[in-house]
């Protein structure tokens, strides 16, 4: 089969899922592409800086609409892809045919939730079981997962990572002789990169609260910078309800793309717009109007790209018996019901019904 | 016509009892409590996402402390004690405790089990009241009839269900059918045909039920308690903060699910729920919001939460705990003599320390 790839992007634009067996192609060719790049990518300014997207694929949209779409902006995305919104699958699709599409307009840093671990449990495994009716298209994407890269560099002056700094990291080189090709590890220098967190009330590092990581404070950040002869730190993982937060005397910022997060937040979201000359601008959003986006309900049918209507795949109980079992499961330890009850049951999707405690 | 919205919203309230009963079965399927009753209220299990699952923990946790610290502080009356007439406030284990009896009525219990959870441990009190809409009491007196596990927690031959298997009555646990709405009207009555006793300390527990009715309701109740209890504790968990960012998009969200909190623009900060209790003329009142709970949490407790799930919604948490509090007051009337007074009052005190 001849790949279309525009043809391909013009249907998830649509909403329309791609078949699994070109999704596994799309996987295939990104991950021969990804091979190549080192752990630390050098571009060039002008490029648009987005944070978390977390599966809000009509919040991306309208990234690509404030933003500009490709290639005629440039992207630098920073993570953070799937898992909590409604829509992982067809967000982190689009992504993929992007870069592969335009390799050097898009760049995909590696975020914390690039995982096979955290996706088991944040909802884009549970996502592509329902969309899919298999587990082959999580695989194919957590798989290229691995091959992502953990950093950019911006005109040798801005460093961008999804988390943030590591103890065992004082040189962007040492960076460079990390084994990226792999699961997250639980820690050292690749965990760290993908789970820190700033502290602007700490100068050194210190235990972080999320039970991955570090947070890092001031004398880390100075360090950091002068030791690489770089000025700023850039980075996403952290909700800010303004969309984004500038901290230590504009050495460092965050910046959070996913408006109204887990549509319970209420928050803003920004994108950060890196002029040629190095001037920063965060151009603030909020959540598409909901008038604009299906409801959560709605959400549960999804179209395939032949135009056959899905929706048959509702926790588990899929039809075509194909490996629904959890044989394939991510690790093992967990039992998909569809539709048996289990001891934990099935897993909630975690995305149709938006939780508080009642 | 006009009634129709009311049942309407009545079917929404009492469907928030499943949404609750299902994320704590999930918290108890994790690993984050203990409770082999909650199954058998729930058909089809679903696993919450690690920040429910953390919060459901913490909400029970909570209100289990506060529960088991009630019942096993001890008081010990003059008469009562030849070496020592003053207060013994310590926890020491109920076969030990040569104290005062004492009574919790859960309101709006829905298909809570903490009466069976606790007698299972060993932790009883002389009279446990639930009470809720008929439509729920029926469900769960159909469970707790149907099951062994739960009629020989209850220990009694002589346990009755009554008004069409709305009620259950038994030596030590009443399930009683009633409206919140109608409190003095009809379930002080009921109450009071059950062996309910004014004079007895007594714990009062609305874990997510005030909030769902109107303020003159709920402070009904309130003033109910506080006027004619001799010795009463009043703890209650809900949401607060409705005005932030959060909290609009919480009430708007709950509102598409027909779900409105009548009760959180009448006290929707910590202060305002304290001040719900000391207006009234109630002792000592004091609300927390649950991150302030979670961070009381000791180190070890920290520790194994964080063993059973990933959890990686930190900011997220904290803005969802800042929208819930528990809030607690006690009330110990001035008619009874000094020694004995005071002594109640320790008892309440101390069920609610941290």
């Amino acid at each position: 089969m001849v790949l279309d790839l525009d043809a391909c992007i013009e249907s998830l634009f649509q909403r329309q899922l791609l078949a699994e067996s070109v999704i596994k192609e799309i996987c295939e060719k990104t991950k021969e592409l990804l091979m190549s790049e080192s752990n630390v990518v050098h571009i060039k300014a002008p490029v648009t800086v987005v944070g978390d997207i977390h599966g809000q694929f009509y919040d991306l949209l309208e990234i690509f609409k404030i933003g500009g779409y490709c290639p005629d902006t440039n992207y630098l995305f920073l993570g953070d892809y799937v898992d909590r919104g409604l829509y992982s699958v067809e967000t982190i699709s689009i992504l993929t045919c992007l870069k592969l599409r335009y390799p050097d307009r898009v760049q995909l840093v590696r975020g914390n939730h690039e995982s096979r671990a955290v996706t088991s449990t944040y909802g884009f495994y549970t996502e592509c079981m329902k969309k899919y009716g298999t587990s082959d298209v999580w695989h194919y994407f957590t798989d290229l997962f691995d091959y992502l890269t953990l950093s950019v560099v911006i005109d040798n002056m801005i460093f961008c990572v999804h988390g943030g700094l590591s103890p065992s990291i004082h040189t962007i080189d040492q960076i460079k002789v990390i084994d990226r090709f792999k699961e997250i590890p639980h820690e050292g220098p690749m965990a760290d990169l993908v789970w820190s967190d700033p502290d602007p009330g700490r100068e050194e590092f210190a235990v972080s609260p999320r039970g991955a990581g570090y947070t890092f404070g001031s004398m880390v950040v100075e360090k950091f910078l002068h030791e690489n002869r770089m000025d700023h730190i850039l980075r996403a993982h952290q909700l800010c309800m303004e969309g984004f937060q500038v901290l230590f005397d504009d050495q460092l910022s965050t910046v959070w793309s996913a408006p109204n997060y887990c549509y319970r937040c209420g928050n803003l979201a920004s994108i950060l717009e890196i002029g040629v000359e190095g001037e920063r601008h965060f151009n603030v959003f909020e959540a598409a109007p909901e008038n604009e986006r299906p409801t959560p309900a709605e959400a549960q049918r999804t179209l395939f790209s032949n135009g056959v209507p899905m929706g048959l795949f509702n926790n588990g109980g899929a039809s075509n018996g194909a490996g629904v079992g959890g044989g394939s499961g991510p690790n093992g330890a967990m039992t998909f019901a569809g539709g048996a009850s289990g001891s934990n049951g099935g897993i909630d999707p975690a995305q149709d019904t938006i939780h508080y405690f009642l | 016509m006009h009634d129709e919205p009311q049942v309407a919203r009545d079917d929404v309230i009492k469907g928030t009892d499943d949404d609750a009963i299902i994320s704590k079965l999930s918290a108890v399927n994790l690993g984050y409590l203990d409770d082999p009753f909650v199954k058998h209220f729930v058909k089809r299990p679903s696993r919450r996402p690690p920040l429910i699952n953390r919060g459901s923990y913490l909400r029970t946790r909570s209100l289990d402390t506060f529960t088991e610290q009630f019942i096993k502080t001890s008081v010990i009356t003059q008469s009562a004690s030849t070496h020592s007439p003053t207060t013994t406030a310590t926890t020491t284990t109920p076969a030990a405790v040569a104290g005062i009896k004492k009574q919790i009525v859960s309101l709006g219990c829905g298909s809570d089990t903490r009466y069976f959870k606790f007698k299972a441990n060993g932790l009883s009190v002389h009279k446990y009241f639930e009470i809720d809409f008929p439509e729920s009491t029926a469900k769960k007196a159909a469970v707790i009839k149907k099951n062994k596990a739960f009629t020989d927690i209850i220990g009694d031959p002589d346990l009755k269900l009554g008004l069409g298997g709305t009620e259950i009555y038994s030596k030590d646990y009443c399930l009683l059918s009633g409206d919140l709405r109608e409190f003095t009207e009809s379930i002080v009555p009921k109450l009071k045909a059950q062996g309910f006793d004014t004079s007895l300390p007594t714990l009062f527990l609305s874990e997510c039920v005030l909030i769902y009715i109107q303020p003159g309701d709920s402070d009904a109740i309130v003033n109910w308690v506080g006027t004619n209890m001799d010795a009463s504790l009043f703890v209650v968990y809900e949401q607060i903060n409705p005005a932030d960012a959060f909290g609009a998009m919480m009430l708007r969200n709950l509102r598409a699910r027909q779900i409105e909190l009548p009760g959180i623009h009448a006290y929707p900060s910590l202060k305002s729920q304290e001040e719900r209790f000391t207006s009234r003329g109630w002792q000592a009142a004091q609300a927390v919001n649950m991150n302030r709970l979670h961070e009381s949490l000791s180190e070890q407790e920290m520790k194994r939460i964080s063993s059973l799930e990933i959890f990686d919604e930190v900011e997220e948490w904290q803005l969802l705990a800042d929208h819930y509090c528990v809030a607690w007051a006690y009330q110990a009337k001035p008619q009874q003599s000094e020694p004995h007074r005071a002594q109640l009052i320790h008892l309440l005190a101390n069920a609610v320390t941290l």
